[in-house]
């Protein structure tokens, strides 16, 4: 449950430790989530929706391209719990889970805590059954998804805890904001 | 420029992460957060600002620049800051990372969508 208040982080050090911290967990997916199955979405959650991922395809018109269980609010918070009348919709990113036989040859799961890579963002195992699977976050392919799809269709499976949100709010500002390489 | 201030102000939450971060949601469930009403000739907005250009503000400084290229120039800062908050990609990690996840997209055709709402 989100009860009590997140205490603040003061400044960059205190973040990249509080990120350290998470990285070298022993047990990642219990420092990772909160459980919580009710309430209002938050950012970081992880939703069941079972759906379709919409986009507009190579010929320019609109499509949906493969069905997905699982979903991570990448929305804003405040945006999530405003009004209707004030904000309609949020944005949520598919969740992708690769069986570990085509991982471990080459990975485990230590090499993508680092988040040395900027597209996709690891999600630690957030139900036993999923324990054998790898599960990321596609950045790449955000949806735009009316609220009530959320609130009257979707379950919530997990929420981040404060360290994990930090983690992904600075990767999605990485994601969007790094360096393009273009003075380079 | 006048500016007001409402609550308890975190010391430095990283201007990138302040940018991401809307004041009201933060403030809903963490610590209370603070707004800024920057008032200039008539333009107003409301912003997440960091620290520096926020006690610039509460002890009445007068920018010598323009308010818009201070504030740009100190986001950029705090970007870059964020930046050596999470390690440097590893491009061939990234590449594999990317490969696993295209190749679970690979074969599935796209559906036109003909439902008009």
């Amino acid at each position: 449950m989100v009860v009590d208040r997140w205490p603040p982080v003061y400044d960059a050090d205190e973040l990249k430790q509080v990120i350290r911290d998470l990285a070298s967990s022993n047990d990642i997916s219990k420092s990772f989530y909160s459980r919580r199955s009710s309430g209002k979405p938050f950012q970081g959650d992880i939703i069941e929706l079972n759906t379709s991922l919409p986009m507009i395809w190579s010929d320019g018109q609109p499509a949906v391209h493969g069905t997905f269980q699982y979903w991570l609010v990448i929305g804003n918070t405040c945006d999530l719990h405003r009004n209707h009348e004030d904000v309609e919709f949020t944005q949520i990113v598919p969740i992708i889970s690769i069986d570990s036989v085509l991982v471990n040859e080459r990975y485990d799961q230590n090499d993508f805590l680092t988040y040395a890579y900027s597209r996709r963002f690891y999600l630690p195992s957030w139900e036993s059954e999923l324990d054998s699977s790898f599960s990321f976050a596609d950045f790449l392919r955000p949806v735009t998804v009316h609220k009530n799809a959320i609130i009257d269709h979707a379950s919530i499976k997990a929420t981040m805890n404060q360290h994990s949100w930090l983690l992904l709010h600075s990767c999605l500002v990485r994601f969007l904001a790094r360096d393009d390489g273009r003075f380079d | 420029m006048h500016c007001s201030t409402a609550k308890k102000l975190p010391m430095a939450i990283p201007m990138a992460l302040a940018m991401t971060m809307c004041p009201d949601s933060y403030a809903s469930y963490k610590e209370p957060t603070f707004i800024v009403r920057i008032v200039n000739h008539g333009a107003t907005g409301t912003s997440s600002l960091s620290t520096p250009i926020l006690s610039d503000l509460l002890t009445g400084s007068v920018y010598k620049e323009s308010p818009v290229e201070e504030l740009f120039g100190k986001a950029v800062n705090h970007i870059k800051e964020v930046g050596t908050i999470l390690p440097s990609i590893d491009k061939e990690l990234e590449a594999f990372v990317d490969g696993l996840i295209d190749q679970s997209y690979a074969g599935i055709p796209a559906t036109p969508l003909t439902r008009v709402v």
